[in-house]
């Protein structure tokens, strides 16, 4: 009796598995996905994208019977390109409010620190945003950032290419920077001092406005721990990540709101 | 593109109009807005009765609203009615985009249909709460450029412009925000400061009042809406700066129309409030006439909206 109820849980367990599957790849078009560099989650490869955000996507996708198509490009182009074209996604972007008026986020990937950056040999004692005030600030041009600043009054200059930003602090163009690009992916031997940290935001999946509704549903249900989802353990051991892994889960997923 | 989903929406709209919903009832629509003391809600509701009047026979409405722009509270007290009443549907623009998704969870608990107009929900406080609530409204950020490419074409090169922003909870104020701001970066021109006007003349006023006198040499104020413009304008005279600082303001609503002929505003963006409405009921009627569920309903359904100046 109970080997049959378990055969049966199995069965049942099997074909819960399968369904999304068999209900997507019926017919269902790959999912263009696009995307700008971020080292080391994100890096252009000859197949679109590789690295443990593109591996680990591919594979919550793949689960829920989607495929899903590559492109490397720059942010706004990607943000431009969801809005226009049919059955495209960016990956990895930041949450901005107007965007949220013409495409779609459909889930949280990945928790990011926005950290205030300074040279360690400028001097400057920062301990909180207020103290950025008498400074030239250089930021990444994000919603969040936008947010955080213009709400304490403190005048900032955008950096739309994060990856400059690291190197106009160095050139002197700002006493502080403000990101979420991990400094020793691009410091070289400058010695950066990490001064605060200003905020935990995320990056998110837009989709197109003319997603069918199944296809987002899917992509909801797979993005639920976005890309630290115990499925996705064997993806970020290929890089490396495992520690990353463990501790992203542990603190951002407790908490986030259930 | 924006044409194109408002056209590809009205034609589906339009389809489903002439068909009788197959329910032995009349659905019910509660229509909940915010802030009716503002000609632009007023223009919103006005829109509904006059669908509804075009098809009294396919459903029964219900328009309601608070009075003020950010009462939370008050739109709380509203869907408690409309619960009581059990209405099939609602519309609603909520006085907060984060704030007032808890709420709404209980409205679609209950099996309303539940659409979001005009202003957005916050999609971070949705994907958290799971839920899909189909947003019937324009591309802020879109509107917003229009009048700031306006604007900023009429400054000198490197001109300081300020920004009054609507309310800090509101993604539609957050959204017209950005699109100033993308105006002022690609023409080359200076954020001076950032203040909040509350959507309100009043407190527009005192926005206003603060950044001119934080930035003497101010060129120009772009304003989340009209109330706020009129405050800024309001400003210019206390200042005895009229005409020599421009001012950009957002809706089109009647009161603002006099400031535009005497180009006390330079521009405005017309955001068509009652094809809003109209739009939002025929989503829920076609939605229901189709039977689809709310998770099933498209998330976005985008309306025009278009710059106007007096030339």
């Amino acid at each position: 009796m109970i080997r049959a109820l378990l055969a049966n849980a199995v069965c049942w367990g099997v074909a819960t598995l399968l369904m999304p599957v068999v209900a997507h790849s019926a017919g269902a078009a790959p999912v263009n996905v696009v995307a700008e560099e971020y080292p080391p989650f994100l890096r252009s490869s000859r197949d679109g994208l590789t690295g443990p955000y593109a591996d680990a996507f591919r594979l919550l996708m793949a689960r829920q019977g989607l495929t899903i198509n590559y492109q490397a490009m720059p942010v706004r182009r990607a943000i431009q390109l969801v809005t226009t074209q049919g059955n495209t996604c960016a990956l990895a972007v930041n949450f901005a409010p107007g965007e949220a008026e013409t495409g779609i986020y459909v889930g949280r990937v990945a928790p990011i620190t926005l950290v205030v950056y300074t040279l360690s040999h400028a001097g400057n004692a920062l301990s909180n945003i207020e103290q950025l005030r008498n400074h030239t600030v250089g930021a990444i041009n994000i919603a969040e950032v936008r947010d955080l600043l213009g709400t304490a009054g403190i005048p900032f200059i955008p950096v739309d290419k994060p990856s400059l930003g690291i190197p106009m602090l160095k050139a002197g163009r700002f006493d502080a920077f403000i990101s979420d690009v991990r400094p020793e992916v691009q410091s070289g031997r400058t010695p950066l001092l990490k001064s605060f940290t200003l905020a935990r935001v995320e990056r998110w999946v837009l989709c197109n406005a003319g997603m069918p509704p199944a296809t987002l549903s899917a992509m909801r249900k797979a993005l639920k721990e976005g890309l630290f989802a115990l499925d996705t353990q064997p993806v970020w051991h290929t890089y490396a990540m495992d520690g990353f892994f463990l501790d992203t889960r542990r603190q951002w997923l407790q908490a986030q709101p259930q | 593109m924006q044409r194109r989903h408002f056209l590809g929406a009205a034609a589906c709209g339009l389809l489903a109009l002439p068909l009788r919903l197959s329910a032995a009832r009349q659905p019910s629509i509660t229509m909940i807005l915010k802030s009716m003391k503002n000609e632009f809600f007023q223009l919103m509701a006005e829109g509904a009765r006059q669908h509804h009047a075009a098809h009294a026979q396919e459903y029964t409405l219900n328009v309601d609203g608070v009075t003020e722009e950010t009462d939370v509270r008050g739109q709380e007290v509203l869907l408690r009615k409309m619960l009581a009443h059990r209405s099939d549907v609602l519309i609603i623009v909520p006085a907060d985009s984060t704030s007032m998704v808890a709420p709404l969870l209980k409205v679609m608990a209950a099996g309303t249909l539940t659409i979001n107009m005009d202003n957005k929900l916050d999609d971070r406080a949705l994907v958290s709460a799971g839920v899909n609530i189909p947003f019937v409204g324009p591309s802020n950020v879109a509107g917003a450029r229009s009048v700031g490419d306006y604007i900023v074409r009429q400054l000198k090169p490197g001109s300081k412009v300020g920004l009054i922003e609507g309310a800090q909870g509101s993604i539609n104020a957050k959204a017209r925000s950005d699109g100033y701001r993308e105006a002022i970066r690609n023409s080359g021109m200076q954020l001076a400061g950032l203040r909040w006007g509350y959507w309100d003349s009043a407190r527009g006023k005192q926005a206003a009042l603060e950044l001119l006198d934080s930035t003497p040499d101010l060129a120009a104020l772009l304003c989340g809406n009209d109330n706020m413009a009129i405050g800024a304008a309001q400003a210019l005279e206390a200042r005895g700066l009229t005409g020599k600082v421009l001012i950009g303001g957002y809706d089109n609503i009647p009161a603002i129309r006099p400031l535009i002929a005497s180009h006390k505003v330079s521009a405005t963006a017309d955001q068509h409030p009652g094809l809003q409405a109209a739009y939002a009921i025929d989503l829920a009627l076609s939605s229901l006439r189709q039977g689809i569920k709310q998770g099933d309903m498209p998330s976005i359904v985008q309306t025009p909206v278009q710059l106007v100046t007096k030339v």
